[in-house]
């Protein structure tokens, strides 16, 4: 079953599938970033700027194909994130552009809605860089221009031709961008266009992108209506893959393959594996059956099999251990939340006044960080970090709720200094953002707050506190790269100083020490340590017992700072 | 004005045409840009510039905080002009630290034009 022409349903599946699949798969692609730490965000920028069109097209039920493309272009307007994410979004304006008032988009229609959409996005800047998602998106419509001239009736074919040259040219990008081939990575903004047309044709082909289970900021409709043992249709999970497939298979045989799966389950998904074989993956009641289909095609490996009803049962006990903690969390902060209310009433601000003097917003990630921050009276925190940067509107939202006249805002990330800065002018309320590039930097401020000091006084104090604090950030590598002639491998420990890799190796605790020596000044008097969540508290006291007799002048902290990525982060003052 | 930097060895002094050019030239890399505005654009006249012309768009003051910098811009319609100008920014301040060791201390875009 695959239709001539699309209409505006099925491209509003597509669009979705495009969504979802490059949602999965959005952390691969900030990996491709080229510098070595896992801190980039090109495939979260594209991933968000498609979620942006997705909201706008998912309420809509309009059977014209232009009606849909015309708002989804709108919307990776409005969404837009990042260059990629701009570019993704001019691809989509040049491709609604061509349809014009188009009911349905046939073959000649797709393919020159690639083509406009490639000039849109190469018209609106005078240095096209090439080995980039412009790069790719030009391949890929060209060569779709060439398909259809020798199979002028072949919409499917033409999918499957898009995705393929997609692969292919993303490929050769290393061998265009010098800076790409050095990372030893493809472009991650053309990494990113491709999952979306992959979910494109996957939903032409009819199939289903599940998301992924862990993102429980996003649920699925699914996991809102999480299913029961009443309503569970199909029993078992199967999934494998089909490796040494016959000679005599065509791609019609795969198809049959796929429409027997369907009769059996629900949830099929077949799509292209690795050595040129097949991923497959289905919920079914007759396991069997469906294996033995495969072995019809070729030879089955990695057979992987669950029982949801047991999942199910599993998720109910969890879920009434977990209702119980939150119950328990929730009185602990009520808690927490009258003592610092009393803290804020002790200060010595008229207290006939119905809004503090001062009130604090920290940007923070990691849970030993906000409850430091919560600790030392700063109201409201958002969560965002380096990966994921808070919008504007979060900022300003979190200043609002602040009962206060004057509020100091701790981006503590020199990427959500900006944004902080623009909700600052959003604001009603007197808002000073003190420009600190870290969450060590951040709390170093706000230990400088003086209740009685002016605000002036206190911008300025607090400022000359966080620059005062020197930091160091201990990571890993994510894939092998050259760095400043430092050869790095994936997996590698790296130490970071003022944005720079000062120091490489395979032990965090080695590296921890040989940073703290390049970090520290003959001035300074604290070391403080702030360990992440993949770290032992055993490891990081071993390493502050270290360091104290390396420097026995300084007094050595340690403090849980549970930020994720970053094994320490080390601050001297 | 040229731009100093001490370190150990000595002294390193960059000129500020060289200053305009990375800043101008990194500014056109950007996506979303089509064209450079010459800062005279205020008297009426809104030059379209490009090619070798492309310090002109670009205005900078060496402060002993860092340089501050001013882009005139004109855009393609359609894009994300706040999105467009967040990346000039940051692209801008990445190039003109790496390549000159310079610090920036500020980025100022102007969107002086629209291409329609």
């Amino acid at each position: 079953m695959t239709p001539k022409s699309i209409d505006g349903l099925l491209l509003k599946e597509m669009l979705i599938a495009g969504a979802t699949l490059l949602d999965i798969n959005h952390e691969e692609v900030d990996s491709l970033n080229v510098f070595p730490v896992p801190d980039g965000d090109t495939g979260t920028n594209m991933s968000l700027t498609m979620k942006s069109t997705v909201k706008d097209i998912e309420p809509l039920d309009e059977h014209s194909a232009s009606a849909i493309m015309k708002v989804a272009s709108k919307g990776a307007l409005k969404g837009a994130r990042g260059n990629s994410g701009v570019i993704l979004s001019q691809i989509l304006r040049g491709f609604s552009k061509s349809l014009d008032n188009a009911e349905t988009i046939d073959q000649a229609a797709f393919v020159a809605g690639l083509k406009k959409g490639s000039e849109t996005a190469y018209k609106a800047v005078m240095k096209p860089k090439e080995g980039t998602i412009l790069t790719v998106i030009r391949v890929i419509s060209e060569d779709a221009e060439r398909y259809s001239i020798r199979h002028p009736d072949n919409l499917s074919g033409l999918l499957d031709k898009i995705v393929k040259s997609g692969e292919v040219i993303l490929e050769k990008t290393p061998d265009m961008l010098p800076a790409l081939k050095q990372a030893g990575v493809v472009d991650s903004g053309g990494q990113g266009l491709l999952y979306v047309l992959k979910g494109w044709r996957a939903a032409y082909h009819g199939e289903k992108i599940e998301k992924a289970p862990a993102e429980p900021e996003v649920p699925s409709p699914e996991e809102e209506t999480p299913a029961t043992l009443e309503t569970l249709k199909f029993r078992y999970e199967v999934s494998y893959l089909i490796k040494y497939l016959g000679e005599s298979v065509t791609e019609d045989d795969v198809n049959k393959f796929r429409t027997r799966l369907t009769r059996i389950g629900e949830k099929v998904s077949v799509e292209n594996g690795p050595d040129s074989g097949l991923s497959v993956r289905l919920c079914t009641n007759v396991p069997g059956k469906c294996i033995q289909y495969a072995c019809d095609l070729g030879e089955v490996v990695d057979l992987k099999f669950d029982n949801l009803a047991e999942k199910i049962r599993e998720r109910i006990a969890g879920e009434q251990a977990k209702a119980q903690a939150e119950e328990q969390a929730r009185r602990e902060a009520e808690e927490a939340e009258r003592a610092a209310g009393a803290a804020a009433q002790a200060a010595p601000v008229e207290n006939a006044a119905p809004l503090n003097e001062y009130g604090f917003v920290a940007v923070s990630i990691g849970s030993g960080f906000s409850q430091i921050f919560t600790e030392l009276g700063v109201s409201q925190i958002v969560e965002g970090g380096q990966t994921m940067n808070p919008s504007i509107e979060d900022i300003l939202a979190a200043i609002n709720r602040v009962d206060a006249r004057n509020v100091f805002v701790l981006p503590n990330n020199s990427n959500i200094v900006l944004a902080a800065t623009q909700a600052a002018e959003l604001s009603e309320k007197t808002v000073c953002v003190l420009p600190t590039k870290n969450t060590a930097m951040g709390i170093g401020a706000v230990i400088a707050f003086e209740p009685d000091a002016d605000l002036e006084t206190n911008r300025r104090k607090m400022t000359e506190a966080s620059e005062n604090v020197k930091t160091g950030q201990i990571t890993y590598a994510v894939r092998d790269t050259v760095f400043e002639d430092k050869e790095i491998h994936e997996g590698d420990i790296i130490g970071i100083h003022n944005g720079c890799i000062e120091v490489v190796g395979r032990s965090v605790h080695d590296i921890a020490v040989d940073l703290v020596r390049s970090v520290v000044e003959e001035s300074d008097s604290l070391i403080t340590i702030y360990y992440g969540q993949d770290v032992k508290e055993e490891d990081a006291t071993a390493l502050a017992g270290e360091i104290s007799t390396i420097y026995p002048e300084m007094d050595v902290e340690v403090q849980y700072g549970g930020q994720p990525l970053y094994y320490y982060l080390i601050a001297t003052e | 004005m040229e731009c100093k930097i001490n370190n150990e060895l000595g002294q390193i002094t960059i000129n500020e045409e060289v200053l305009l050019k990375v800043a101008g030239y990194a500014t056109l890399e950007c996506y979303g840009i089509v064209a450079m505005s010459s800062k005279r654009a205020k008297d009426g006249l809104v030059e379209w510039l490009g090619g070798e012309n492309l310090t002109k768009g670009v205005d900078l003051r060496v402060t002993n905080e860092g340089i501050d910098i001013d882009l005139y811009i004109i855009v393609e319609y359609g894009v994300s002009i706040v999105e467009v100008c967040k990346i000039i920014r940051s692209q801008v301040c990445y190039k003109i630290e790496n390549m000159t060791g310079a610090k920036v201390r500020r980025v100022n875009v102007s969107v002086e034009g629209i291409r329609i």
